[in-house]
């Protein structure tokens, strides 16, 4: 007995053992960035300034709207060290203090204060403070944006001041972060909004609601022990805009505000108050002043303890600003330099050089592709620069917010510029530096675009670009003519071909071939195997498009903020055809002039993002359109319109009325024959307690109406947690899967099937429960029931094929922990056995088969993609987005409900199966994403390439990350490792050979029929 | 003289003439001193060595000189030492008359190498030629010995051997040929006659009956046939009843007599369809009718 076991354990090893590395992917250290591509961003700076610290050198500190921390290398752009926050956890205050920076965000109702390490990025201390007042009973009038948080290093390392909620000052060691004395307001109808620190003392200055204006009210704290006495000034402020505070620290500190005709001062601590007439502003002391047409605001210019500031006025033909100073001694305000009128508007900062001279610049975009930066000492009176930028108006939108910075003479400057689309630029004299298309942090929804191929494309330009009556004139010669030229201007780019032809030949580098076209000639095609596409990208304002070859680098970006508020969804609707480029439309809100939101649709060329101009038909298919309604849902529909072939899109507003776009005669008839078989579902979105079916009435009006056909109520306390869809780009290779007996289970393909997580929350432990819903007649196919699951932790479902993946995470007692569920839906249990009627309909009474097992997951998951392949016969990969931020591919054959939990039988070896283990190992070699932090995921799109083995894989969130994955390795290309070089050197090698041999044998045969 | 040279069909033409081994040598020099004197010699490659040994040869048998000995120093020079230039040298001589030098070279040559067949079939062509057949013999039985599938060589020790009058030798000669190509019906033929001449009549008349079966209507040996039946017709009885017994022959009378018939109808029939004469045709009848 003995003896018989050994063989066998034998062989079952070296069956797993071949399991095993058929499945390993995994790539080699050198092999990391050749195909994939990292972008990292931070999001939107919200706050950011130079640092500056002894011999560090200057860096660049950021906090972003996307709750990151950041330090940037100003010479590069490259990120030095990011901190990624929670994405619920805001961060409300970033300052830079000697090597540290302390961040305060908010979570919940709690505010945790860090300290860092400016120039590593380590967490030096944390302290999270609660309880700060939670009645928010903010007045309306207040601006959204006005600091409730400031933080204030006071002097003589007296600790770090904290404002919190207006309401709360706190006082912690430097240190160590520990809290030294904390007061809280009890008034709630005061709102503070700054802290300065002067002479041991500490001041709060806020805003209190009286009759129909706001009064300044000072709080006065000894820093030392936090003892605080509360004062009124008597002054009235309209708004939290018309108030700025100055200094402190080594200087007096001095409240700043607009009353009635005057601009008032006080000296924090005292009572005084100073005052100057605007009208004397106007017409004597700053001569650009005189054309003033509007208020005037105050603008704080964060000199810390410096007491210059700016007051803005637009006029007539534009806007102009003035330098102010508060005299520290006297108090009173000092007219410093009229920055004169300009039509333009402009942007300003300021900073100070080695001497402590004010440098003030003044930004502004002069013209759609120039911007201009003005350097000017104010002190002095001196103009320091003129300097004229290259900057794509079309492309980032206006100037948001600059950071200026100068060398210790002033001679040049550096400056970070935040334009409207949410990017960063950085500035140096003439040049743009680096620049960062932080936009994409923000990603709404990314598309695979198809590019056309190159013959195709050269055709274009060559031919089909002309119109139809200009054709007629053209004779055939001239036309030959024409055509012999291209060939001839193409032959220029022929030995660049070849050598890049040869070396990709030899080295096995398709991408060689890519490169030399961008060099040479821009022109978007596809390659040998279709590795090339384009990522088009909706942000919040703006349209990216990516090239997934060339390390992402963007092909062209358009910037909407003029016309659109937010993207909602963006659409291929046509892909690369001869004739026509590929088409996307993306859609929008805006708000009109009436303040009513309206629709925005814009059809844009693919390959250049600009508009859509149709040849024909113009007055049917504007390139922007709008529309008055307030859309509930927007869908894609399979269907194209048969004049430009574009697919349809329909619009469902809140009137639950549909529109369809295009909206043309023959649209509508194309969409009138398909509607009969077109049902669709509303009220499915996260959080939603019921789903509903509809379909679109029949009549001939347009907007169609739409009827309910069924409702589906979710038992009480449940609502939708995910939601997962077949995804309209799958292919199927096959009917059926294949058992080692070659029998066959027929797959369960519903296209109208959706799966559909709830989560029951009314007592915690939560539920989960699994929904299979057709959503033609809304009927329930399949329901499971998950109890003790974590609500906490994102549920997570995806379907492809006849499989459906969720991910949950488990509250049992024995075995808490992350599950991964796989399902599988077959026609029968039996084999062989398929349904009864040919054709198969929603409408029949028919259920699949499922068959289901449940796996511990090593990790949490923000988000599950499906490789998808040309013709679907890879076998399929799940790539789960961890909470690690890496990428993470699990084969299909992993996740399988058949695998046997018993010794595998010869059939099951036939089919391959591998035995059912209760975890999906952890193992780092699926890790697709390597060592790379790719932070923030929130989706994973994939697209096939033209090689059946290859999938193209772009995660995106925060970080974009691009791959190309092949599940089943790359059976259709030649290895890397194949070479082709020695291939070639033997065949030379083997030529030269019979050269130098072939006369000797030759002669030697010659002598031996002699000899 | 020739108004037009065509080099590429005078190489094929001796490339033919090579491979058949025919003696066209007049040929063979025309074309040969035309494409050595008009230069194509070098055109020709590795090819152009055998052609020269062609026409070397060719020139010696048309005794001229001047093209041999061009041939043959282009040769030398190519192949110094080579022993099939020492050959051609030989010849040369031999072309001279200089037989006893010819052959100390060719002795000369088989000192080196004793397998060296060109060399001693020169030496038994030496012999030959010299009048001395007795050598000959001894040194072609000596080399077939060792070649015994050359054919012509057993060729020529059976006429060798026929000088000598020694039938028996030389019908053993042919009956190797006919070992070595039993298809070939004038090795039939001649060791027919060679059987006839050494009064053996039985078999020749078998042989002679399958020269007709392998050649149809060859009149040598429907004559041959003829002269058989006739001998054994004019036998007594007992000579002949002995004779079939002793040789074990498969004929009977019958089947001679109507033998000589079918030859005597064949033969007039072939020369009545010839007709080169009214006279040769009577003549032939005339003898047939003698001899019966």
């Amino acid at each position: 007995m003995r003896r018989l076991l050994a063989p066998r354990i034998f062989a079952f090893v070296i069956l797993t053992l071949t399991l095993f590395v058929e499945l390993v992917s995994s790539l080699y250290a050198n092999q990391a960035g050749v195909i994939d591509w990292h972008h990292q961003y931070i999001g939107t700076p919200k706050v950011s300034f130079f640092h500056k610290f002894v011999s560090r050198g200057a860096y660049v500190l950021i906090a972003s709207d996307r709750n990151v921390l950041a330090s940037i290398n100003v010479r590069s752009g490259n990120i030095d060290w990011r901190q990624v926050f929670d994405e619920n956890e805001n961060i409300l205050a970033f300052k830079g203090y000697e090597n540290t920076a302390i961040s305060v965000s908010q979570r919940d109702n709690d505010y945790i204060v860090r300290s860092w390490e400016s120039h590593s990025g380590f967490m030096l201390w944390e302290n999270r403070i609660k309880n700060v007042r939670i009645d928010k009973n903010s007045n309306p009038i207040i601006e959204n944006d006005a600091p409730g948080v400031d933080v204030i290093f006071a002097a003589n390392n007296l600790g770090i001041l904290i404002l919190l909620e207006g309401s709360t000052v706190i006082n912690l060691n430097v240190t160590d972060g520990s809290q030294m004395w904390r007061s809280d307001l009890t008034d709630s109808s005061t709102i503070f909004y700054k802290l300065v620190e002067f002479k041991e003392k500490a001041y709060g200055v806020g805003l209190k609601k009286s009759f129909s204006s706001y009064t300044i009210e000072v709080i006065t704290y000894d820093i030392t022990n936090g003892i605080s006495k509360l004062q009124s000034l008597n002054s009235k402020v309209g708004n939290i805009k018309d108030m700025i505070v100055l200094g402190g620290s080594i200087q007096d500190g001095f409240i700043i505000w607009n009353e009635g005709g005057f601009i008032r001062v006080n000296r924090l601590g005292t009572l005084v108050i100073e005052q100057s007439s605007l009208e004397e502003l106007y017409e004597n002391v700053i001569p650009s002043f005189a054309n003033a047409n509007g208020k005037l605001a105050l603008l704080d210019l964060n000199l810390g303890s410096r007491t210059e500031f700016l007051v803005e006025v637009p006029t007539k033909e534009g806007n102009t600003a003035a330098v102010f100073k508060v005299d520290s001694e006297s108090g009173r305000l000092v007219a410093l330099y009229d920055l004169e009128e300009k039509s333009e508007n402009s942007l300003y900062s300021a900073t100070f050089d080695k001497n402590s001279r004010l440098i003030i610049s003044r930004s502004r975009v002069v013209a759609e592709d120039v911007a201009k930066v003005d350097i000017i000492a104010p002190g002095t009176g001196l103009v320091l620069g003129n300097y004229e930028i290259p900057y794509s108006l079309n492309s980032y939108g206006d100037l948001k917010k600059t950071v200026l910075d100068v060398d210790s003479k002033a001679t040049g400057y550096r400056m970070l510029v935040t334009s409207a689309d949410g990017s960063i630029h950085f500035w140096k004299d003439h040049d743009m530096v680096w620049k960062s298309e932080e936009s994409l942090a923000h990603t709404i929804e990314a598309e695979f675009l198809d590019l056309p191929e190159r013959k195709l494309w050269t055709q274009e330009v060559d031919e089909l670009a002309e119109q139809p009556e200009e054709s007629e004139t053209i004779s055939p010669l001239a036309r030959y003519i024409r055509r012999v030229k291209t060939h001839i201007e193409q032959l220029k780019d022929f030995p660049a071909y070849l050598t890049a032809y040869v070396q990709r030949f030899i080295i096995g580098d398709h991408e060689a071939e890519l490169r030399f076209t961008d060099k040479s000639k821009f022109s978007l095609h596809r390659d040998t195997f279709g590795f090339r596409k384009l990522l088009i990208f909706v942000t919040r304002t703006k349209l990216v498009a990516l090239d997934t070859i060339n390390k992402g680098q963007i092909i062209w970006s358009r910037y909407f903020g003029n016309d659109v508020f937010e993207f909602n969804k963006i659409f291929i609707v046509r892909s690369s055809t001869v004739k026509y480029p590929p088409l996307v439309v993306a859609i929008g809100i805006q708000r009109d002039s009436k303040g009513k939101i309206v629709t925005r649709l814009f059809r844009l060329n693919a390959l250049t993002g600009e508009n859509f101009i149709p040849t024909e038909n113009e007055k049917y298919f504007p390139s922007e359109l709008s529309l008055p309604i307030i859309t509930k849902r927007i869908l894609k529909l399979p269907v194209e319109e048969p004049d430009e072939r574009t697919h349809i899109i329909a619009l469902i507003d809140e009137e639950l009325k549909f529109h369809i776009y295009p909206n043309h005669e023959n649209a509508v008839k194309a969409f009138i024959q398909f509607a009969p078989s077109f049902y669709f579902t509303l009220s499915d979105d996260i959080g939603e307690k019921s789903l509903k079916g509809y379909k679109v009435v029949k009549n001939n009006v347009q907007p169609f109406d739409i009827t309910e056909v069924w409702i589906l109520n979710f038992p009480e306390g449940e609502s939708i947690a995910a939601i997962g869809r077949r995804p309209q780009n799958e292919k199927i290779a096959s009917l059926g899967r294949v058992l080692g007996d070659r029998s066959v289970l027929y797959k369960y393909l519903n296209p109208h099937l959706v799966a559909i997580a709830t989560l029951s929350t009314s007592k915690t432990p939560a539920t989960l429960n699994i929904y299979l819903i057709d959503i033609v007649k809304g009927s329930i196919l399949h329901h499971a029931t998950h109890e003790n699951v974590g609500y906490l932790h994102p549920i997570r479902i995806a379907q492809i094929e006849n499989s459906i993946v969720y991910h949950f995470w488990s509250e049992n007692y024995n075995e808490k922990g992350y599950v991964a569920v796989v399902y599988e839906l077959y026609e029968s249990e039996i084999k062989d056995q398929r349904f009864e009627s040919p054709v198969f309909s929603s409408f029949a009474h028919e259920r699949p088969y499922v068959s289901a097992q449940a796996y511990m997951f090593p990790y949490g998951i923000n988000a599950i993609g499906v490789t998808i392949t040309k013709h679907g016969i890879a076998t399929r990969e799940f790539l789960f987005a961890l909470d690690t931020d890496q990428v993470f591919g699990v084969s299909k054959r992993f996740l399988d409900p058949r695998r046997p939990q018993r010794v595998l039988t010869n059939e099951d070896k036939e089919e391959m199966l591998i035995p059912y283990d209760p975890a999906i190992p952890d193992n780092k070699k699926w890790v697709l994403s390597y060592h790379l932090p790719v932070a923030g995921i929130r989706q994973i799109i994939t697209s096939p390439a033209l090689l059946e083995s290859t999938t193209l894989v772009l995660a995106y969130g925060l970080d974009l990350w691009f791959t190309r994955e092949a599940p089943s390795k790359t059976f259709d290309v030649l290895s890397e490792d194949f070479s082709k070089g020695t291939l070639l050197a033997t065949i030379f090698g083997l030529i030269l050979g019979i050269l130098i041999t072939k006369p000797m044998v030759r002669r030697k045969k010659v002598n031996a029929r002699w000899y | 003289m020739m108004v037009s040279f065509d080099y590429k069909s005078a190489v094929t033409t001796l490339h033919e003439l090579r491979k058949s081994g025919e003696r066209k040598s007049d040929l063979v020099v025309t074309l040969g001193e035309n494409l050595i004197h008009q230069g194509y010699a070098g055109k020709l490659g590795d090819e152009v060595w055998a052609v020269y040994e062609q026409i070397f040869i060719a020139a010696l048998d048309l005794g001229n000189d001047q093209l041999a000995i061009k041939c043959l120093e282009n040769l030398d020079k190519r192949f110094p030492e080579s022993p099939r230039v020492k050959i051609l040298k030989g010849m040369k001589l031999e072309a001279e008359d200089k037989l006893d030098a010819a052959l100390a070279l060719y002795e000369d040559i088989l000192k080196d190498d004793d397998a060296n067949i060109a060399a001693i079939k020169r030496r038994i062509a030496v012999f030959k030629a010299k009048g001395q057949d007795q050598q000959a013999i001894e040194a072609l039985t000596r080399y077939l010995d060792a070649f015994y599938s050359d054919s012509e060589s057993w060729l020529e020790l059976s006429a060798l051997y026929l000088n000598f009058h020694l039938y028996q030798q030389a019908g053993f000669c042919l009956e190797e040929l006919i070992l070595l190509q039993p298809q070939n019906h004038f090795y039939h033929l001649k060791y027919a006659e060679i059987l006839y001449t050494s009064d053996n009549i039985t078999m020749s008349l078998k042989e002679f009956c399958r020269v007709v079966e392998l050649c149809e209507d060859n009149v040598r040996a429907l004559c041959g046939i003829k002269l058989c039946t006739s001998r054994l017709l004019n036998l007594p009885i007992s000579a002949i009843t002995s004779s079939s017994s002793s040789t074990n022959s498969p004929f009977d009378m019958k089947t001679i007599s109507d033998l000589n018939a079918l030859a005597v109808e064949r033969l007039s029939t072939i020369y009545s369809k010839k007709r080169r004469g009214g006279s040769s045709a009577n003549e032939i009848t005339d003898w047939l009718n003698n001899l019966s």
